[in-house]
């Protein structure tokens, strides 16, 4: 996905999370950042809903996706 | 990814299943989708600067903190919508910073100012409720996979939002007075404005595709007694009157709905009902701040521009260039001030219209001269052609919030 931004070379990171550390990390949301650092201020800030034990940031471009809903259902 | 299959999408839907991607909806869902996610993100993202203006007048550095928390709250709410509406292909640049104000579709309330911090608690209390009601419906109802989720959060903080307004209240009432009396002036003229934000009746109002789609569950006309049955009682307990009771079980309004409303003088005439399109048509016009809130986090941006080093227009340089020039009897430039009413550019030659903040003004030909010469300056401008006009007369709603704040700082009071 392209995005228009201010910044050209933007890209989309997604964020995980876990609360405790008995439960598994979850996607919490995402964000768009020009570079590594600013994703990870922009993930702090924006996702400060709860006091985490564990969050982290994936690039979304380095996401490998197996199959998307619907496509091993059918 | 195989093409948008109406029958597997109705299916989905049917099976109250969550749709996961824009490969999955139809065109109609996509569109009424996007449309339900601009009114919320726009509306998270108006009370952001709304509720700064007021938060400036906490009475504590701890009031002020927790103000400011619940901004960078909203800000982030905001985000979730917008972030979701890019990524079904709009583009959020050009929804927050390029949109007229008139265009953005949040409720009319947040374009009466909030001026201190009772309202600002006031609408805590009263507005991040309608919001929790209203969104807690979507997240409960709503068939979008990514929105669904996002809520959790937003959820969670509106709670926090509403309990701050409802323990401050508390404490204004308590304290007597007249901090108490500005209380119920406060929630005098934002009760009924809550009231409207739910819409218009059921039976006034066109079948909601939202409902078949489940973006939303319940209707306007159910959403409502929500509202009053959570805000009504509340303010009983801490002595503050509203304008409606309870009747059973349900709760009943004391004033013709919809009446007039003066939104300069905060003040409802409830011996003057009005008809929905009276209603639709303030509405529409958008209030008192519309104009100045939407500016707050627009007008930085365009400021953000030529720091980042891209190709900056002519257009650009001259409205840069014009805020330079400082009124020669104020600390304001002349775009602050709002005398600038528009640049045109013919060639090399640039055409401003220009207006004066009195007729007769006597600095008005020093003005003239400091626009000629700075604007000679810019380089690709031979001419400087200055239209002055009286039409709109200026006044000083045309002041940026900036240049209100420089003139506050000098002492006047605008
Ligand atoms: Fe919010
Ligand atoms: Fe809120």
């Amino acid at each position: 996905m392209g995005f228009v931004r201010v910044h050209h070379d933007v890209q989309e990171y997604e964020v995980f999370a876990r609360k405790t550390r008995l439960e598994p990390l979850r996607q919490v949301g995402a964000v768009v950042a020009p570079d590594d650092e600013l994703a990870m201020a922009y993930a702090r800030a924006t996702y400060d809903e709860e006091r985490w034990v564990e969050m982290m940031i994936v690039p979304k471009a380095a996401v490998i996706q197996l199959w998307a809903p619907g496509e091993a259902e059918a | 990814m195989e093409s948008s299959n109406s029958a597997a999408f109705e299916g989905l839907l049917k099976r109250g299943e969550l749709i996961e991607s824009v490969s999955e909806m139809t065109p109609d869902y996509l569109r009424e989708l996007k449309h339900t996610l601009i009114v919320s993100g726009d509306t998270e993202l108006i009370s952001a600067p709304a509720y700064y203006l007021a938060a400036r007048k906490a009475p504590s550095v701890n009031a002020f903190m927790t103000g400011i928390a619940i901004i960078q709250d909203e800000l982030a709410h905001a985000h979730i919508a917008y972030h979701i509406l890019e990524e079904l292909g709009e583009s959020q640049e050009a929804l927050i910073f390029k949109r007229d104000p008139k265009a953005f579709r949040y409720p009319y309330a947040f374009d009466v100012p909030l001026e201190s911090w009772t309202e600002l608690v006031v609408a805590n209390a009263m507005y991040d409720q309608a919001g929790f009601c209203l969104l807690g419906d979507i997240h409960e109802q709503c068939s979008y996979g990514p929105w669904k989720r996002g809520l959790v959060k937003v959820m969670a903080e509106e709670n926090f939002h509403l309990r701050n307004g409802r323990n401050w209240s508390k404490r204004i009432s308590q304290a007597g007075g007249a901090a108490k009396e500005e209380l119920q002036r406060a929630v005098d003229w934002m009760f009924p404005l809550t009231v409207e934000w739910f819409g218009l009746p059921d039976n006034l109002k066109q079948h909601s595709a939202q409902l078949d789609y489940r973006l939303k569950g319940l209707t306007n006309d159910q959403l409502r007694p929500q509202w009053l049955s959570t805000v009504v009682p509340f303010m009983a307990s801490i002595g503050i009157q509203v304008p409606a009771h309870q009747e059973n079980s349900h709760y009943v309004l004391d004033y013709p709905f919809p009446s007039t409303f003066d939104a300069e003088a905060k003040r409802w005439d409830f011996n003057d009902p009005c008809t929905w399109d009276d209603v639709l048509s303030r509405w529409r016009a958008r209030g008192p701040r519309n104009a100045e809130m939407v500016a707050l986090f627009q007008e930085s941006f365009s400021k953000f521009l030529p720091q980042r080093g891209r190709e900056i227009s002519l257009q650009q340089r001259i409205w840069s260039a014009l805020a330079q020039i400082d009124d020669p009897e104020m600390p304001i430039n002349l775009v602050d001030l709002g005398v600038v009413y528009g640049v045109a550019l013919e060639g090399r030659t640039v055409r401003v219209r220009l207006t004066f903040t009195a007729m007769g003004c006597p600095a008005s030909d020093m003005i003239i001269g400091d626009i000629r010469e700075r604007l000679l300056a810019e380089p690709g401008v031979d001419e400087v052609a200055i239209d002055v006009v009286w039409d709109p007369p200026w006044s000083s709603s045309r002041m940026t919030v900036e240049g209100r704040e420089a003139l506050r700082a000098w002492g006047l009071s605008v």
